[in-house]
């Protein structure tokens, strides 16, 4: 997975690239835990580039939805297709994010 | 069959695993390939608790018209437990048998907890059989 993110004023973009493993999902809780128990609570997450997600990466996203929302922000994903779209409707988690194309 | 105790051992089999997979029908094995990841994720993290002096093993039979994937742990059985509970949908953990269950055709647990086996019937209209 390649991860790359840029921040202005309370929001937080990320843009994921490859595949997101369980190894994946513990740097990516690593860093975007430290924005969300900072001052930012708007998160876009990139997701054009992502062509698999597994269960620790959805509940990477999942954690930093359930802490934005404590801090009235929102995670909005962004651009899932195939596999990775088929694998939050599968899950329901299309109901949990806020989904843009 | 492959054997691994760590997630960084796991890592370095996937693209060989995939490409086992994917002799038969690309489109079939990515499918396939998710269940076998979250089953591998279950075993080294809830059966083998990441104990790496513990082994994963993981077995992909193949039939003329269907795979049989077995994943074994040297823990001490969490299988049944697991796959009784329904996932909550602001749960952050625990979707790794609801996955399996939907991409696979059907799946056995054995009597101790510490395997599961489940079997990707090939569709021959667009795949190649064995």
């Amino acid at each position: 997975m390649e991860i790359s993110i840029s921040t202005n004023t309370e929001e937080v973009i990320v843009t994921l690239v490859g595949s997101i493993y369980v190894e994946d999902a513990a740097v990516l809780r690593e860093k975007l835990i430290a924005f969300v128990e900072s001052e930012y609570k708007q998160f876009f997450i990139k997701l054009h580039g992502v062509d698999y997600i597994d269960s620790s990466g959805l509940g990477v996203l999942v954690a930093i939805q359930k802490k934005a929302l404590q801090k009235n922000g929102s995670v909005t994903l962004v651009g899932a297709k195939g596999v990775v779209k088929e694998l939050l409707e599968l899950t329901r988690l299309n109901q949990v994010f806020r989904m843009q194309s | 069959m492959y054997s691994f105790s760590s997630f960084a051992e796991f890592a370095t089999l996937r693209d060989s695993i995939k490409k086992e997979l994917a002799q038969s029908c690309e489109e079939d094995a990515l499918r396939l390939f998710i269940a076998i990841n979250e089953g591998v994720n279950n075993a080294i993290f809830h059966g083998n608790k990441e104990d790496i002096t513990k082994k994963v093993y993981l077995t992909i039979a193949k039939f003329p018209h269907e795979m049989q994937i077995t994943i074994r742990d040297e823990g001490e059985g969490f299988l049944h437990s697991k796959i009784s509970e329904t996932t909550e949908l602001w749960q952050e953990d625990g979707r790794g048998l609801e996955l399996i269950k939907y991409y696979v055709d059907s799946f056995s647990l054995n009597e101790k907890g510490n395997e599961i086996t489940f079997v990707k019937k090939i569709n021959t209209d667009y795949c190649k059989a064995f």
